[in-house]
């Protein structure tokens, strides 16, 4: 038997939960509004979507009572057999999605902190090293030049004052 | 004629070339990248715009959606993979050219098709607009609140056989637009108490997260590099002067380029497709599709380009996207004080400078794709873990650069979330700016005519383009039962 990847995460499932949730509290926050303008449009969209997330759930549940597999989910050949030399079929994922988003909350938390110069230098040098890119020096050079290209391009030719971060405001004023 | 000549001097003036060039580089390497489309590239470059005179802005847009919707047929050709959803059908005869050593021919048929698809698509906008226009005049509320519905019944269409994750997704986009103040009483809606949410969502900062960021996350996922890249033998001008040795695709690919590209909601996606089908059931050796016939990559190529200028003639004359990339475009020019319809041809040179822009944009990718194309192609051997940073960095900075707001970060990600989650799940993305963009056009126009007709319904029906619009929503509405009736009967038939 193969070595095969599995992820058990249901994207779908997932997604279906958020909508229907968020159409679900839009329902019923529409019977606490003045009047009819303001919850008509709300209270019709989110009826039609509740109802279409129920019968696409539904369709899913019977599906899968219906099927011998179980929700593991894995790579399509076309997938591997035409992406990246080094992603072969049995490679466990790079780097799985929540770490992606640790991570980009993590640069937005140092972002607010430190500012958007360092913290991009910072998260700008993690993310290959995390992502096993082997030349450390190129990585950083990579990082360095980031950071300050993107400082000399919004800060001086598109005039968008990016955040100094908290630190150095309390630390120098501004 | 005299403003035509001060558009010309409007965007041949400045730093507007510079920043065409920019944007068809730009296009160009974004394109080349499999799997990322106009709807990231525009999604990433339209925060960069804000500084930006207007006329630079839409100018730069345009010619990074013309020359993206180009390079992605590069990925398509080169390496099988899509490099957007308007060039799945590149694919099906691209690379089996490709594969018979044909790759530079190949390229060649894809840039020739696409500049003329161009070029057709850019003299319909020009056509069609002030007839459009003229229409959009007649206009008021009912008919906008109609037109809104009629784009918003396509949604199913443009679903990509996905018709029930289009409209939940249409829906859902509908309701993120309904967070903020009510029209009319401008009551606070679906706030939850929470200040930031008061102006509702920035549409930015969630296109990006949507768009772009979910990206970085899907390539962190895959890691090492995109692609391998085929060798190039044979001559790319070779594959351009072919064109002109079918002239019937030509004709065909850019009719139904146009068709769909004026059409509110249904764009590059169902463009390429269509063109596909339709050139195959009308070609005299069908079984050659699929196996490298030339004339099977140039209709798509020639209708994805028509398409994409055709998508902004709703656009500027209705203010109704013509794609969700469109969406985009209605939001710079929104960003930029432009006002889409009577206004904005009534804006002085500023229109005929966008036209001439987006002429130029043509010319533009085709020359530095016939140039460099090959070198474009590269692009595809940057790792994932220098790109998956450039991405996520250059999201960052566009979502705060709207608004200047730390926040507007963190709806980025939290949209890049979900973005990645439409991803793994194939729903078509697409349709949910396109309910978002639609939502408010169609509730504040609703109102609005119901104000006018003291609450009448009847009043939403009693004019000649209310009442053919009527007629379409329910043509479309009735369209997938007819046809599931229609396969039942004939699986009847046939048991």
């Amino acid at each position: 038997m193969e070595n095969r990847i599995v992820s058990k995460f249901n994207y779908e499932f997932a997604l279906l939960i958020i909508i229907g949730g968020l159409a679900v509290s839009f329902f019923a926050q529409t019977f606490t509004y003045p009047g009819t303008i303001a919850g008509l449009f709300p209270r019709i969209v989110s009826t039609i979507v509740i109802l279409m997330v129920l019968f696409l759930l539904v369709a899913k549940f019977r599906s899968k009572s219906a099927a011998s597999e179980s929700d593991e989910e894995l790579l399509d050949d076309e997938e591997v057999g035409t992406w990246g030399k080094s992603v072969s079929k049995h490679a466990l994922p790079v780097m799985n999605w929540k770490i992606s988003v640790l991570l980009m909350l993590g640069y937005f938390v140092l972002i607010y902190l430190i500012g958007f110069g360092i913290g991009t230098f910072l998260y700008a040098v993690a993310i290959p090293l995390l992502l096993q890119y082997k030349n450390k020096l190129v990585a950083v050079v990579f990082a360095l030049v980031t950071a300050v290209a993107l400082i000399v391009l919004f800060g001086t030719l598109f005039y968008v004052p990016l955040p100094q971060g908290l630190i150095f405001e309390l630390l120098f004023g501004g | 004629m005299d403003m035509w000549w001060q558009g010309f001097q409007l965007a041949v003036g400045g730093n507007n070339l510079l920043f065409l060039l920019i944007g068809t580089v730009v296009g160009l390497i974004i394109g080349a990248l499999p799997g990322l489309g106009p709807l990231f590239a525009v999604a990433l470059m339209m925060p960069l715009t804000y500084g930006m005179p207007p006329a630079t802005a839409i100018i730069m847009l345009a010619a990074v959606h013309a020359a993206c919707a180009y390079g992605d047929s590069l990925a398509s050709i080169l390496v099988n993979v899509p490099g957007g959803v308007g060039s799945v059908a590149s694919c099906w005869d691209g690379f089996p050219l490709a594969k018979k050593g044909k790759a530079a021919p190949a390229l060649g048929i894809s840039a020739g098709g696409s500049l003329f698809g161009g070029l057709v698509g850019w003299g319909s906008l020009v056509m069609i607009s002030p007839v459009l226009m003229n229409v959009a005049l007649k206009m008021g509320p009912a008919e906008y609140f109609m037109l809104a519905i009629l784009a918003l019944s396509l949604l199913s269409l443009s679903s990509q056989g996905k018709a029930i994750q289009g409209l939940i997704l249409g829906g859902f986009g509908m309701l993120l637009a309904f967070v903020g103040s009510a029209p009319i009483t401008a009551f606070q809606r679906m706030t939850f108490g929470v200040s930031y949410l008061e102006d509702g969502f920035p549409l930015v900062p969630v296109a990006v997260g949507i768009f772009a960021l979910s990206q970085a996350m899907v390539l962190a996922e895959k890691g090492g590099m995109l692609a391998e890249v085929r060798d190039m033998v044979g001559s790319v001008w070779e594959g351009v002067t072919s064109i002109f040795k079918m002239p019937y695709t030509l004709i065909r690919g850019s009719i139904v380029g146009i068709l769909l590209g004026i059409m509110p909601a249904l764009g590059l996606s169902s463009a390429n497709v269509v063109a596909y089908m339709t050139e195959r059931r009308a070609s005299k050796e069908p079984d050659t599709f699929g196996k490298g016939n030339p004339a099977g990559l140039l209709a798509p190529e020639v209708a994805k380009s028509a398409c994409i200028v055709g998508d902004l003639i709703p656009t500027f004359t209705l203010g109704i996207p013509g794609s969700s990339t469109t969406a985009l475009f209605l939001a710079a020019m929104v960003l930029h004080g432009i006002q889409p319809g009577a206004a904005f041809f009534q804006s002085g040179p500023l229109p005929y400078a966008i036209f001439v822009g987006i002429l130029l944009a043509q010319f533009a990718f085709f020359i530095l794709g016939l140039l460099f194309a090959k070198y474009f192609a590269k692009v595809v051997l940057v790792p994932t873990s220098i790109l998956v940073p450039i991405i996520t960095v250059l999201s960052f900075v566009g979502a705060f650069a709207i608004r200047n707001s730390i926040l507007d970060i963190l709806l980025t990600i939290v949209f890049g979330v979900i973005g990645f989650l439409l991803t793994k799940s194939k729903w078509p993305a697409a349709t949910f700016v396109l309910g978002f963009v639609l939502a408010d056009m169609a509730e504040s126009n609703f109102h609005r005519a119901m104000l006018i007709t003291g609450g009448s319904f009847i009043g939403l029906v009693s004019s000649p383009i209310s009442i053919f619009l009527a007629f379409g929503i329910a043509a479309l509405l009735a369209w997938p039962l007819v046809g599931s009736l229609r396969s039942r009967s004939r699986r009847q038939a046939a048991a």
